[in-house]
């Protein structure tokens, strides 16, 4: 597992890293620190992160601007931030957890296990920052129909019936979203509101039905699970 | 609302007009006044001299009016002169010392009312004829005048007339006292003086106009009232419209003052041959200067021209349907009153602005005060901290000491406005010492201060810190320098704090931040315009200039 810590205070930087060092000693890692975006740009060019553990507020900068691109990318983001009131937002924009300084111990390491957990956010990512030739392109969740995995990527096929390619995996993304969204296929994300119901089609093929008429495949091993939580709220 | 009160004030000022407007209106006719100089002489309509002795006038009356019952008639006469007064022939009163007159001792009157007997006052011709002597200017082309009527309404007629001028008197007395007063002890307003200043004015003019009707007035000094009159009046023309010029930015002041100035001088030297001509011709300048002034600030939207635009309005209708006396206090009450909105007004803004600042150094120190809990600042120290602590509790230990050192000094120095140098420079390195705990780079204090009890505004120097800090890269050899120069003589200040170190943002210039903004107002609080403050880029870091030019006169 690689690591990015971006801070600019050596101390906590330090603490950071001796802790994650800690957590992930069973397990080969590399954990590099950068002090400044630049650095942290280079860094993300140069080698394959999973995970990069940001401070918001760099030196003075405005956190959100500097996330947004963050956000875009393959790996997950975890916000380390003397700045608790900016933790709604940070949500919003699809981080994996924002831990309040000062922390401790027990809290880096609950935010660090949720990269291997497959829950949904409670707050659930507002919009998703998709990266195009030339900047950054946001994606409403509410314009999202669902999401389609794409090898490594995900792509998001919206109401409008356009596509767009997101970088990260739709496991990474299914841990973002809100619990609304159902991973009825291993391919396939869908706002479980957006589900009219199931059907069994020849070949033992399950289709969901969505309000739209659109279908798409449910996976065998999920049809049983999604089935009872269909019967529940209908 | 202010509209409706002018307009009540107007009627008001009509309503007392046309209660004595009209002071006599009984009827009779008069012949031209006959003169002749012995008493053998003819009557001649030419103006005699009486030189030392004694010289006749008279004139003929047709009373066409019967007075009620138990009325008496009354004969006012205005004559410059000691004489004895007969009517047909009987001797009905006297007028000071006829041909025995002493400069030293004069005991006529200019205006003086005569009782005419009942049984002399029947209708029809009658004759007036006074036996006069003119020893102290034999000179003098006045003629002799007379008025005849009800003998209570001559009396009452000036008393009235003097009751409505002491009142305005009595207003401009206490406006102009308690504006002298205010200006005095505490506004410090220019207009309040002037305004005070034109209040006395008035109030002498007032005084001087009416006085005729309670203090007996020797004809010798007839001339010397009016000259006080035209000279008060023009004092006026010039004071009143040199506080609206102050107002309103004229274009071509220079010019329009100056001829303004020129026509005025031209008005008091020119003898028109009538004070009152004159006294108009003072009024009717000055009502064009304010005319155009206020025509003026209309157009440039400035505050108080349409009010006085309006009271200047006022006046010339005020000038229309009334006699002229009252018509020149009444009509210039409404420029005074123009005036008072203006004073107020100022008065207005100062307290606002006084308020705002008392407002704004409030806002200053609770900026000051919260560098201390600004979560940035304090949740990073404490997440250091508690790292150290971990790690080596003696170092710990050592960083809460300097943290709770520049707890100390912050609020030591946040009451304050003004606190010395030497305070300033202990708050920093003391803020440096708990950065070197957090950042953990080699931070170096230097300085050069020529003397370090001058006094700053709290946490300028502080705040440039912290904004080098963020700024600015440590060296290759993880140090960063700040240098600090200080110069100042009995005036001025230059403090000079830098950098030293590689900037992180190379191509932009930093924003102007709250750290920027609060310097700059803490700089206005204490030093008004007097100070600049230049932030700018070095080959080798970045370097920030503070320049004080009124240092002597801060207040703490």
């Amino acid at each position: 597992m690689r690591v990015l810590i971006v801070e600019d205070e050596a101390r906590i930087a330090k603490r950071i890293k001796r802790m994650t060092a800690d957590y992930l000693r069973y397990s080969p890692h590399e954990i590099v620190i950068a002090s400044n975006l630049s650095e942290a740009r280079t860094v993300i060019s140069e080698k394959e992160i999973e995970v990069i553990l940001l401070d918001l507020n760099l030196n003075g900068e405005d956190g959100f601007e500097l996330l947004k691109p963050i956000v875009a990318e393959p790996f997950h983001t975890i916000i380390i931030s003397a700045n608790h009131d900016q933790a709604l937002k940070a949500f919003e924009f699809g981080v994996l957890d924002f831990i309040p300084k000062p922390f401790n111990r027990e809290r880096l390491e609950q935010a660090l296990g949720r990269l291997n957990s497959t829950m949904g956010s409670n707050v659930g990512v507002n919009f998703l920052a998709v990266k195009k030739r030339g900047g950054l392109k946001i994606i409403k969740i509410e314009d999202i129909a669902y999401l389609r995995g794409a090898d490594i990527y995900s792509e998001l096929v919206l109401k409008d019936e356009t596509t767009e390619l997101h970088n990260k995996s739709l496991e990474k993304l299914e841990q973002l979203l809100s619990p609304d969204f159902e991973r009825i296929h291993k391919s396939y994300l869908v706002p479980f509101s957006a589900i009219r119901g199931i059907s069994l089609y020849p070949g033992s093929v399950y289709k969901a039905i969505l309000k739209d008429g659109q279908t798409l495949p449910v996976g065998r091993s999920r049809y049983k699970r999604l089935k009872e939580k269909l019967t529940q709220f209908s | 609302m202010s509209l409706i009160l002018v307009n009540r004030i107007f009627l008001l000022f009509i309503m007392i007009a046309g209660f004595f407007s009209c002071s006599n209106d009984y009827d009779y006719s008069v012949s031209e006044p006959l003169y002749k100089k012995a008493i053998t002489d003819n009557w001649s309509a030419e103006l005699v001299e009486s030189g030392q002795n004694i010289a006749w006038a008279k004139r003929e009356v047709i009373l066409e009016e019967n007075l009620s019952s138990f009325e008496a008639l009354g004969l006012q006469i205005n004559f410059f002169g000691d004489y004895l007064v007969y009517w047909d022939n009987v001797l009905i009163g006297r007028n000071g010392t006829p041909s025995e007159e002493n400069i030293n001792n004069k005991t006529s009157e200019v205006d003086r009312l005569f009782l005419v007997p009942d049984s002399l006052s029947t209708l029809g011709l009658h004759e007036v004829k006074i036996q006069f002597s003119r020893q102290l200017v034999p000179k003098s082309d006045r003629s002799f005048n007379l008025i005849i009527g009800p003998y209570k309404k001559l009396v009452a007629f000036p008393l009235k007339q003097s009751a409505l001028a002491s009142l305005f008197a009595g207003a401009f007395l206490i406006g102009g006292i308690y504006f002298l007063i205010l200006y005095l002890s505490e506004s410090k307003i220019y207009e309040t003086l002037l305004f005070s200043l034109s209040c006395f004015l008035f109030f002498f003019l007032i005084l001087l106009e009416y006085i005729k009707f309670y203090i007996p007035i020797h004809y010798t000094d007839f001339y010397l009232r009016l000259e006080m009159v035209s000279l008060f009046t023009f004092l006026i023309s010039v004071t009143i419209p040199f506080f609206f010029s102050l107002q309103y930015e004229l274009p071509k002041k220079r010019v329009f003052i100056g001829s303004y100035l020129l026509l005025l001088t031209l008005l008091y030297i020119i003898p028109f041959g009538s004070y009152d001509f004159s006294a108009r011709m003072f009024a009717i300048a000055m009502w064009g200067f304010l005319f155009l002034i206020s025509v003026v600030g209309i157009f440039r939207k400035a505050t108080g021209a349409g009010v006085i635009f309006l009271g200047l309005i006022l006046t010339a209708l005020v000038d229309v349907f009334l006699v002229f006396d009252l018509s020149l206090f009444m009509g210039f009450m409404f420029i005074l009153l123009a005036m008072f909105y203006i004073v107020l007004g100022k008065m207005k803004l100062r307290r606002r602005a006084y308020e705002a600042s008392l407002v704004q150094s409030e806002r200053l120190r609770n900026e000051l005060l919260k560098k201390n809990i600004q979560p940035h600042f304090l949740l990073n120290t404490l997440t250091s901290l508690i790292d150290w602590i971990e790690e080596s509790p003696e170092r710990g230990v050592q960083m809460i000491e300097a943290l709770a050192e520049e707890f100390r000094l912050l609020n030591e120095i946040e009451q304050k406005s003004l606190i010395a140098l030497r305070a300033e420079i202990r708050l920093c390195r003391t803020h440096l010492e708990v950065m070197r705990f957090r950042k953990e780079v080699n931070y170096k204090w230097e300085e050069e201060i020529q003397n370090d009890q001058i006094k700053i505004p709290p946490a300028i120097l502080h705040t440039l810190l912290e904004n080098g800090i963020t700024h600015c890269h440590p060296g290759k050899d993880n140090s960063l320098m700040f240098r600090l120069e200080c110069r100042n003589s009995s005036k001025e200040i230059l403090l000079t704090f830098r950098t030293f170190g590689e900037l992180r943002k190379k191509n932009c210039d930093p924003v102007e931040g709250t750290g920027i903004k609060y310097i700059k107002s803490r700089l206005t609080e204490s030093f008004g315009n007097a100070w600049e403050f230049t932030s700018t880029r070095m080959e080798d870091g970045w370097e920030n200039n503070i320049k004080i030019w009124n240092y002597e006169g801060t207040n703490s």
